[in-house]
């Protein structure tokens, strides 16, 4: 039977983290300050917290501050909470309305503050969402991602009781026979061909497609989130445009042994309207986007 | 097929071909913890591989990183500018200036002299700045204490001031034979090394008898021994400096010999502005490229200034989106300038009449800049983290060191 491991943090260390959190001034003691920062430790380092000196490198990198302050809150301090409701109710908010500018988010983010107080009790205890809070970010950034999964969440459930309208627009349904007998076949190849280019893309430049093409992020919050320049990720995102039809091509060319009048006529089926998601530039066939959809580009 | 089918069929296509990580447990997302951290950069090297392996084929988490990037705050410049940052950097900018006033006053006046006979020094050259708290000493004190002044021969003086005019120093050469044959000490233009300026005993080298003279001798004199003129606090033509009296010029001369010394700083990338200024929100900093002809200066934080005549006459060239946004700068040529400000403000411009925007990866608030070229330059953060360029603002590297 494996053995929990032990986080064990020496005196030293625990005085020096405890005085530099300030978390004598929200009431909380060195004990449940220490008990939270070997809860954080456990989770990120697991075994790797058994070695002291990672162990305390790790722990001097942690928002110690935040973590005292979400302790306090955690165990209900009326100090924290005014603190905490005068400096990130705002935060939440904030994030709210960005997510949905209508406001339908704040719903959310109340329902998140409800959690962060801790109505729900189990074992007569009262679990505060505070106690999933390890200090690794800063306690706005971490609220924010709270929130995101939250809105992320409720948006996937809804989607779940919408019904499926996809299939009824599939190529092959959508297709009138009397324009092109042909192009059932060819969107099905190219779909089927486009489906094996981007699954033997790299993750990152998977991730990057993805965020840019169906996350609908701006160059910018691309690149903030794989900590790339705007400019790398449009260069980047260029190259895999131009990898992946040079892949449909192959795909078309060498297994189902069409020619070059039938690869563009394949293409023609796709691209001759970029549609919502700009396939033709996706396939690298147009303008970079960068220059048709400027707006986009900041 | 008709458009609208298509635009549903290729819909269809990359969704399908983009959502195969749907199927990824959602055991192994990523919990808020990992999330915010990567937000916050705060993932080592193979927790962010991780992290990306799994994003890029899960949808739920894409979904996350993407609602992420939709709420990140508008960066809060106020607490970037509390009076301590600024502190941190106008501290060592006190330090050089006392450093050079000690210079000024230790430095035996031989050190000057050479300068007079050599070619201006190179633009890198730190400005000589007297201290305006040295208590005044009088002229006669100023003639004993400088004996080597009555010892310059009229002939070694005619030679002298024939290198000054080679040198390009004719304004200054002139006053300083003028100053030295009237038996006064130059109280600012030629305040000997070691001595303390004569306030009791007025400087009576008159004016130069047209505004264009004035204009022309303080930026050709300054490379030789007195910094270049900085922009006046007001517009104010060289006619107008000409009618006030020498008090008045002194004094005045005494603030722009300040200002350069802190525009020489701002050159050389420490920021700029009094801390009262940045307090007050109007940041006017003053840069000079080397040679001195050639100034630039930042009002209310956001309107370039520039000036080609060392300070005499400025014409706008550009206003930036917000007031407050630039707040330092760096000219490592007459035609090459760098600017910098809140939110990865960045401005650059490479003819000296022309600016743009440069792209910066980080809106965090940027503090100064040096700069090489127009290729290369350094900026720094208000978090003190420090990013450079090679390629003209194209990318940034953060600087480790």
């Amino acid at each position: 039977m494996p053995t929990a491991t032990v986080v064990r943090i020496s005196s030293e260390v625990l005085a020096r983290l405890y005085g530099q959190s300030e978390a004598a001034a929200w009431g909380v003691s060195e004990a449940a300050f220490a008990a939270a920062l070997e809860r954080s430790a456990l989770k990120t380092l697991a075994e790797g917290a058994k070695d002291p000196r990672r162990l305390e490198r790790f722990l001097s990198a942690l928002h110690l501050k935040d973590l005292a302050l979400a302790c306090a809150c955690g165990e209900g301090t009326e100090l924290a909470w005014d603190h905490f409701i005068r400096e990130y109710r705002p935060v939440l908010y904030r994030s709210a309305d960005a997510l949905a500018p209508g406001g339908a988010a704040r719903e959310l983010a109340d329902s998140v503050y409800a959690e962060l107080y801790g109505l729900e009790k189990r074992d007569g205890e009262r679990r505060s969402l505070f106690r999933y809070y390890h200090g690794r970010s800063s306690l706005a950034t971490w609220l924010r991602a709270v929130l995101a999964q939250r809105h992320v969440d409720r948006i996937r459930a809804e989607r779940r009781l919408d019904p499926i309208e996809e299939e009824a627009s599939l190529p092959a349904a959508a297709t009138n026979p009397e324009d092109d007998p042909d192009r059932p076949r060819f969107l099905a190849l190219v779909r089927l061909a486009l489906l094996r280019a981007i699954a033997g893309l790299a993750d990152r430049d998977r991730l990057r497609l993805g965020c840019y093409y169906r996350q609908s992020l701006t160059l910018a919050e691309t690149g903030r989130l794989l900590n790339e320049h705007e400019a790398t990720v449009s260069r980047q995102l260029a190259r895999t445009r131009k990898a992946i039809r040079a892949e449909v091509e192959r795909y078309l060319r060498k297994e189902q042994g069409f020619g070059d009048e039938q690869i563009a006529r394949c293409f023609e089926c796709t691209i001759d309207d970029p549609g919502p998601l700009d396939l033709e530039e996706m396939l690298g066939s147009g303008p970079p986007r960068k220059d048709s959809e400027p707006e986009r580009s900041l | 097929m008709g458009k609208r089918e298509q635009d549903t069929s290729m819909e269809q296509l990359l969704r399908e071909a983009l959502a195969a990580r749907d199927r990824t447990p959602q055991s192994e997302c990523l919990d808020a913890d990992v999330l915010a951290a990567w937000a916050d950069g705060a993932l080592s090297g193979s927790e962010r591989s991780f992290a990306e392996a799994h994003a890029a084929r899960c949808a739920r988490c894409q979904a996350m990183l993407a609602a992420m990037a939709r709420t990140v705050p508008a960066p809060v410049a106020t607490p970037a500018w509390s009076i301590r940052k600024w502190m941190s950097f106008l501290t060592p900018v006190a330090a050089g200036a006392v450093a050079l006033a000690l210079w000024f006053l230790v430095e035996p006046r031989s050190s000057l002299e050479p300068s007079l006979q050599s070619p201006p020094p190179s633009p890198t050259a730190v400005a000589v700045v007297p201290s305006p708290t040295t208590p005044p000493a009088s002229a006669n004190e100023a003639e004993k204490q400088h004996p080597a002044r009555d010892e310059v021969k009229p002939e070694e003086r005619k030679q002298e001031r024939g290198r000054a005019k080679d040198a390009g120093a004719v304004g200054f050469a002139d006053r300083r034979d003028q100053a030295a044959a009237g038996g006064v000490a130059e109280a600012v233009q030629v305040a000997p090394p070691n001595a303390a300026p004569a306030s009791p005993a007025k400087p009576v080298q008159s004016p130069p008898a047209d505004a264009s003279a004035l204009a022309k001798a303080q930026p050709v004199a300054e490379p030789v021994s007195t910094p270049p003129a900085s922009p006046p606090p007001t517009r104010q033509s060289a006619a107008n400096r000409t009618a006030q009296s020498p008090d008045q010029q002194a004094t005045q001369q005494m603030d722009r010999l300040r200002d350069a010394a802190g525009a020489r700083q701002e050159s050389f990338g420490r920021g700029g502005g009094s801390a009262q200024q940045f307090r007050a929100g109007i940041a006017m900093f003053p840069i000079v490229a080397p040679g001195g002809r050639v100034h630039w200066r930042v009002t209310s934080g956001r309107v370039i200034e520039n000036s080609i005549d060392g300070g005499a006459t400025w014409a706008t060239q550009y206003t930036a989106p917000e007031n407050g946004m630039l707040v330092a700068g760096a000219a490592p040529s007459p035609t090459v300038a760098w600017l910098v400000g809140r939110s990865g403000a960045v401005f650059q411009t490479t003819d000296g009449r022309t600016w743009r925007r440069v792209p910066f990866p980080h809106s965090v608030d940027l503090i100064s800049v040096s700069a090489a070229d127009a290729q290369t330059a350094t900026v720094v953060a208000a978090d003190k983290r420090s990013f450079l360029t090679n390629d003209g603002g194209t990318t940034w590297i953060e600087r480790k060191d």
